[in-house]
């Protein structure tokens, strides 16, 4: 049995990642979507999954796992598109609130790999957490996350025939 | 033979005209005959020779007659924003493998219905279903944005968001008829 990776405290000083993806929804709608990097969906905790760029140094290395996923979500019959990355600093995300005080937590969850973390939201212990701040907190994070790095992954062999 | 197939028999009686067409200018003469969309926007487009879809068209109820191309573009994506609001509540946008997040009926139906009703002075949003079954909307130009996230008939605005001047309005009701002041006053002009 491999023994699960040791949990480690991500510093303020270093960076993370987020893969963008762009789904195949034809009808010329594509470009009328926000295709918002984060969601927060209940179903996965209300987390999103980053690449810890101390196991990632490279914008290449980020880029070749995220050709990786595409290949994943294609074998299973989802027309995604790796776009590229986006990347902020730690302590700008952990930093920020909104004006009713709720911000964010990013921690290391290496069970996906050693380069995986996870990002949530932060809620205040005495504020409600409202739909607004929901919605102002992604795009808070929109805005942070402001080191863009483009990228299209090379044809599948397998897909090309 | 009934009164229904004489309807369709007098919609395809242009034989005379028939000869040599494109199946698609037959398609759009139908579709005029059927809907009366015609009187809306094919001048301008014809003026321009801009190829498009009759189904861009404005719906009679709501819209005003177009007299430019700007306004053409305007109402088509009007359209197109409404069609992907009926994409993110049939089908839903897959944003994993396992995993797609779709819109309720009734955040559909809000949202459809606010699009129709918004003015047209007002710049079109960029649409995202949001979780729980909403389907949020942005208006961003420069630094300025407003974010609504619909759900159900539930309206709920954030202005300036991420910013020193951020401003969470009050929850609206939307009555599906009149977009609210409230909203109009954050939106951006064109």
């Amino acid at each position: 049995m491999v023994p699960a990776l040791a949990r480690e405290h991500i510093p303020d000083d270093d960076d993370v990642s987020r893969w963008l993806f762009k789904p195949h929804m034809g009808q010329n709608i594509e470009e009328l979507l926000w295709n918002r990097a984060f969601i927060f969906q209940s179903e996965y905790g209300c987390r999103e999954s980053l690449v810890w760029r101390k196991y990632a140094r490279d914008d290449a290395q980020v880029h070749a796992l995220g050709c990786d996923d595409q290949k994943r979500r294609r074998a299973s019959g989802k027309e995604h598109t790796y776009m590229g990355c986006v990347t902020a600093k730690v302590e700008k995300i952990r930093q920020y609130k909104n004006q009713n005080d709720h911000g964010f937590i990013v921690v290391h969850e290496p069970d996906e790999g050693i380069q995986h973390a996870e990002i949530g939201y932060d809620k205040s212990d005495v504020q409600e957490f409202t739909k607004n701040d929901k919605s102002e907190l992604r795009y808070a994070l929109e805005k942070i996350f402001n080191r863009k790095s483009p990228h299209t992954c090379p044809p599948d062999p397998q897909e090309t025939g | 033979m009934t009164a229904g197939s004489t309807t369709i028999d007098a919609m395809w009686n242009f034989d005379e005209e028939r000869v040599d067409r494109d199946p698609r200018d037959i398609a759009r003469q139908l579709f005029s005959r059927l809907t009366g969309a015609h009187q809306y926007g094919n001048p301008v487009a014809r003026r321009e020779k801009i190829d498009f879809d009759e189904d861009c068209l404005p719906t009679p109820d709501y819209a005003e007659p177009i007299t430019s191309v700007s306004e053409l573009n305007y109402e088509r994506e009007r359209r197109d924003l409404i069609k992907l609001v009926n994409f993110l509540s049939e089908k839903g946008l897959e944003i994993d493998t396992d995993l797609v997040v779709k819109a309720s009926s009734s955040s559909a139906e809000a949202a459809s219905a606010l699009l129709k009703q918004l003015p047209s002075k007002y710049v079109l949003p960029r649409i995202s279903p949001d979780d729980d079954g909403g389907i949020a909307m942005i208006w961003e130009k420069d630094e300025q944005a407003t974010i609504l996230t619909i759900d159900g008939w539930k309206l709920h605005i954030v202005e300036n968001p991420a910013t020193p001047h951020s401003r969470h309005l009050p929850v609206t009701t939307f009555d599906g008829e009149t977009v609210p002041q409230a909203l109009e006053d954050t939106l951006i002009t064109r």
